[in-house]
């Protein structure tokens, strides 16, 4: 009863083995290999550079802030103005996915009082492209899809054109599984230097001093690699697609190189560019401050006159000032909020039209689950707004203890003038992004690789079952 | 005999489904790339006019020096219009004032800091992925698919030299690519003129021309280096796949490569550790400021102020007493030529991770020359005034008006003078100096703690009547204020550099690109006179 069974896997497995010898002993696998071990290899030793000089930063930035609070730690209220520098804890895992981080903002400014100035303080050079590093998506998106597709333009009309193709079909081979043949030999040539590629890299890794990779990063490495694989896969059945759809591999390669450039380099990049200027109006700085200037004005001339003074402490007059005081601030803060949070939906709303391209769903699946990217700068100012709650929590318990304040929050003239202890001020921590967290937010993107899958197999699979093979 | 095959090559080709797909994508995309980016231009200089206006104005009602801080604002080059250089994304506002050398400009590019990671798709994006992969598309089975083809063997045994054939081929397909840019950029120009109406001027049009040719002599390249390894194998096949190897070498890894490991290997501060440094010479400057303010005598007993922190302080004509100006005479006699000094210090520290930077830059640049690509973008930012030549002449500009500034305040009296501080002149009469004095008594006695509280609520009552008296005196009598005059105040004025200066400064990357298309003419060659073509 087996016996039939094991006649037909025998089937794929020759044509998979055939298929295989073919590629491998061509110099298009040698270059392959080449390029894409030397690059991971050496993207591996400049990441354990950089994620030192980050850490060491990190560290630096920690330790500057715990000092500024004791230097301040002679005022409670002085707490009111002094702004402690969060910066974004460094991602051991970005050697797989850059996300962009050195790019986009790292660093929050945050007082009792307000959360401002998010930008990037690292080590960026404005003056240099920012073409990204090199990271191993980066060799997939890129370099791998692109290999696929020089591996399958041919697969269907280059045999047809020299004429192999009549002859293994002239055998009792059922179409599909030449197909599934030419897909699985396609899948394995190019796995294997990215499988090699990755163990160096992850050997290199590990080797640093100061990367220690936990149990949910191997765990966040090995889904990478399953979503890298269906990434690839997606290029592999387009080639075949294509290539079973024309009849001259000249016609099909020039196809597949216009649809590889469009989805992988002008789709996410250049036309989202273009999107982000054409979907947004994002006012300027100046009209951002013009408006918040013009907000609190506004706030304090409704006010009446009495709660424009700030009187002697303990004046219950006070508490008036103090609400119209903060009113007006909040409403400042708001704005500001408001603007940052314009800003980064619409980048995100850019992002969605640039879904149509697999190499961008691939980015965004990548980067939800690594944490890294614009992902990361979220998740920084999330924390940093639930640390601004432990910080005023901890200013009104201090401040409770002092019976000569009068206990306005947050007035500088009507709160604790004692000193603090700076230990006792609580720290910074940002969590790491849960890897559930992670896979909630990417498992659309997911479900549309697949669908991407599912799509050109159907597409190939119909094509070379009608393909002409005369 | 050339020209004949030049010809031939060209229809061959023009009318070939490789050179249609990549024509027609290619003019889509010029097309739009220029149309967007010229309506992108005309925002962007109306918003530079607006700021320019806007800045003008609040020059006029200025009332007190210590708030001259004139902001100036650098203006969008006309070559961005084909050219996304590095300029776009930097600043283009500079507050100018006396407590800080204005090491780098904001807003501009920098709007959106989270939209950091989307590029705009201008002409040479287009050159580099789409021509320039039409170039290798077109010459890779010149040679060897015509061997296979056994068409060349035909060719040559007539009494065609072999030169002849090559700068056929070569002339063919250089004109196919000339022709689809021509029409790309012409297409792109009318549509941008009749949405946007850009005045082109005559330098305008100059810039345009040299963009156009070192467009044809990265794509000449391009073109020739497909022929030499065409002419190195025997299987097109082999030849397509080699091409498209360095292609991808040459437009994505080695830029890439290039910029990542100069980043690792030339280290800069980060601006976090400069920031830092500056905090704490920011927190020296105000400790040697609180000294000062203890030692200076007579200490102020009161003062009607508008305190706008680094925007500006001045004394307003609510009236004050003739030991508070004093006070802050001195006061600023001593911190103005602090914060001069200090400004120094920042400029520094800013200066030397500035000169990193262009270190790390430089690197990168002598690690991408290896890439044509590369170095083609490079010349085309510089042609067009998009690099950051024209972003240095400015903060140069700025740094030079900052210094004329602090010269013009200096003439107008400095920071001690009643222009720097003062909303009014002072010069009180007696009876104003009497109630001053009065009020002010009063101020310091309450403030002793060893008054009683029924002295208090006496010398209360005696200094509100006090106030009201001043009040109604300066009512009957008030201060002149006025607005300063500042037409004799120093103009900024920026141009960038003109055509022949940032043609001066691409030579160099011109001309390696020049010798790269003279080196592989010779390879191939002798490539070719080699070659077996049975």
């Amino acid at each position: 009863m087996f016996d039939k069974y094991l006649k037909e896997d025998n089937m794929i497995t020759i044509i998979i083995k055939k298929e295989l010898m073919d590629h491998f002993l061509s110099i298009r696998f040698f270059l392959i290999l080449l390029m894409v071990i030397g690059l991971m290899a050496i993207s591996g030793v400049l990441f354990t550079i950089k994620h030192a000089k980050l850490q060491a930063d990190y560290q630096q930035s920690f330790f500057e802030n715990r000092r500024g609070l004791a230097s301040q730690s002679e005022k409670l209220m002085n707490l009111l103005d002094f702004h402690q520098t969060l910066t974004m804890s460094p991602n051991p895992l970005r050697f797989m996915v850059d996300g962009n981080e050195s790019e986009l903002p790292n660093s929050v400014q945050l007082s009792v009082m307000d959360l401002r100035r998010v930008e990037n303080i690292g080590t960026r050079n404005p003056f240099l492209s920012e073409l990204g590093d090199i990271d191993i998506t980066f060799i997939v998106q890129f370099i791998l899809s692109f290999v696929a597709l020089t591996l399958t333009f041919n697969a269907v009309c280059g045999e047809k054109e020299t004429g192999t193709l009549q002859l293994s079909l002239s055998n009792a081979i059922p179409r599909d599984k030449l197909l599934l043949g030419k897909y699985f030999s396609s899948i394995i040539v190019i796995t294997i230097p990215f499988f090699i590629g990755l163990i160096i890299d992850l050997i290199i890794i590990n080797l640093s001093p100061t990367i220690t990779l936990s149990i949910s990063h191997w765990l966040k490495i090995m889904i990478i690699s399953i979503v890298s694989v269906m990434y690839i896969s997606i290029f592999i059945l387009l080639g075949i697609a294509v290539s079973a759809k024309t009849r001259s591999s000249t016609v099909s390669l020039v196809l597949l190189l216009l649809l590889w450039v469009t989805s992988v380099i002008i789709i996410p990049h250049h036309m989202a560019g273009i999107l982000n200027k054409k979907l947004t109006s994002i006012p300027t700085m100046a009209e951002v401050e013009r408006e918040a200037e013009r907000t609190s004005r506004a706030v304090w001339q409704n006010a009446p006159p009495e709660s424009h003074m700030n009187y002697n402490v303990g004046d219950p007059r006070n508490v008036r000032h103090v609400r119209v005081f903060m009113d007006a601030h909040n409403a400042t803060e708001n704005i500001w909020e408001d603007y940052r949070q314009k800003k980064i939906s619409s980048v995100e709303t850019v992002r969605k039209f640039t879904q149509l391209s697999p190499a961008a769903v691939y980015q965004y699946v990548a980067e939800a689950i690594t944490g890294t990217g614009l992902i990361h700068v979220k998740h920084l100012l999330e924390w940093a707004k639930v640390y601004k709650k432990n910080l005023e929590q901890f200013f009104q318990s201090q401040d409770a203890k002092d019976q000569g304040s009068q206990h306005l929050y947050y007035h500088w003239n009507f709160v604790s003038h004692k000193s603090f202890n700076p230990e006792d001020v609580p720290e910074f921590i940002e969590p790491p992004m849960r890897l559930s967290q992670g896979l909630r937010i990417a498992i659309l993107d997911i479900l549309i690789l697949v669908l991407f899958n599912i799509i050109f197999f159907l597409l190939a699979f119909i094509a070379f079952l009608r393909y002409d093979v005369r | 005999m050339i020209w004949t095959i030049t010809k031939k090559e060209f229809y061959q080709h023009v009318i070939s489904f490789r050179f249609t797909v990549c024509f027609v994508l290619a003019l889509i995309l010029t097309a739009i790339s220029i149309d967007f980016r010229s309506l992108d231009y005309t925002a962007r200089l109306r918003n530079h006019t607006t700021a320019v206006n806007n800045s003008q104005n609040e020059l006029k009602n200025i009332e007190a020096l210590s708030f001259l801080q004139p902001k100036i604002h650098r203006p969008p080059h006309p070559g961005s219009i084909f050219v996304e250089g590095a300029a776009e994304k930097l600043g283009t506002d500079v507050t100018v004032n006396h407590h800080h050398i204005p090491v780098e400009a904001s807003g501009g590019g920098a709007i959106n800091q989270f939209a950091t990671i989307f590029r705009s798709l201008d002409f040479p994006n287009v050159v580099i992925i789409l021509l320039s992969l039409l170039a290798l598309l077109i010459s890779y089975d010149s040679i060897s698919g015509e061997k296979e083809r056994g068409l060349l063997a035909l060719s040559l045994s007539n009494a065609i030299p072999r030169h002849h054939i090559l700068l056929g081929k070569y002339l063919g397909g250089l004109l196919l690519l000339g022709y689809s840019m021509t029409v790309g950029l012409l297409a792109g120009i009318l549509i941008s003129l009749i949405t946007s109406g850009t005045p082109f001027e005559w330098e305008s049009v100059l810039r345009i021309v040299l963009i156009f040719l070192t467009s044809c002599l990265f794509l000449s390249f391009m073109l020739i280096l497909g022929i030499v390894v065409s002419s190195l194998t025997h299987r097109s096949f082999i030849t397509l796949i080699h091409l498209l190897f360095l292609w991808v070498l040459f437009v994505f890894i080695i830029p890439r490569l290039a910029n990542y490991s100069s980043q690792q290997l030339r280290r800069v501060k980060s601006k976090r550790e400069v920031n830092n440094q500056i905090t704490q010479l920011n927190m020296e400057m105000g400790q040697k400021v609180s000294e000062y303010r203890k030692t200076i005598r007579p200490q102020r007993s009161w003062a009607s102020m508008e305190n706008r922190g680094e925007k500006g302080f001045m004394l307003t004509v609510h009236g004050n007493p003739p030991e508070t100006v004093e006070h802050f005479r001195r006061l600023f006699a001593y911190t103005g030529p602090l914060q001069l000094e200090y400004a120094q210090l920042f400029w520094n520290m800013e200066k030397r991770r500035l000169d990193d930077l262009e270190k790390q830059r430089k690197l990168t640049a002598i690690l991408t020359a290896i890439s044509p690509v590369a170095l083609y973008q490079q010349s085309m930012t510089m042609l067009t005034g998009t690099d950051r030549a024209n972003y240095d002449k400015f903060m140069s500009a700025a740094q030079q008006f900052r210094q004329q500034i602090i010269d013009y305040v200096e003439a107008q009296g400095g920071f001690s003078s009643d222009r720097y501080f003062m909303q009014y002149d002072f010069n009180p009469d007696p009876i104003e100096t009497n109630l001053y004095s009065r009020l002010s008594t009063d101020v310091n006695l309450i403030q002793q703690p060893s008054i009683s509280s029924e002295d208090r609520q006496v010398i209360v009552h005696r200094m509100m009547q006090a106030r009201q008296r001043l009040k109604r005196y300066l009512e009957e009598h008030p201060l002149k204020r006025r607005i300063l005059d500042l037409s004799d105040m120093p103009i900024f004025e920026f141009k960038p550099y003109p055509l022949s200066i940032d043609l001066k400064r691409s030579i160099a990357n011109l001309g390696l690109l020049m010798l790269l298309n003279i080196l592989s003419f010779f390879i191939v060659h002798v490539t070719f006179l080699r070659y077996d073509v049975r």
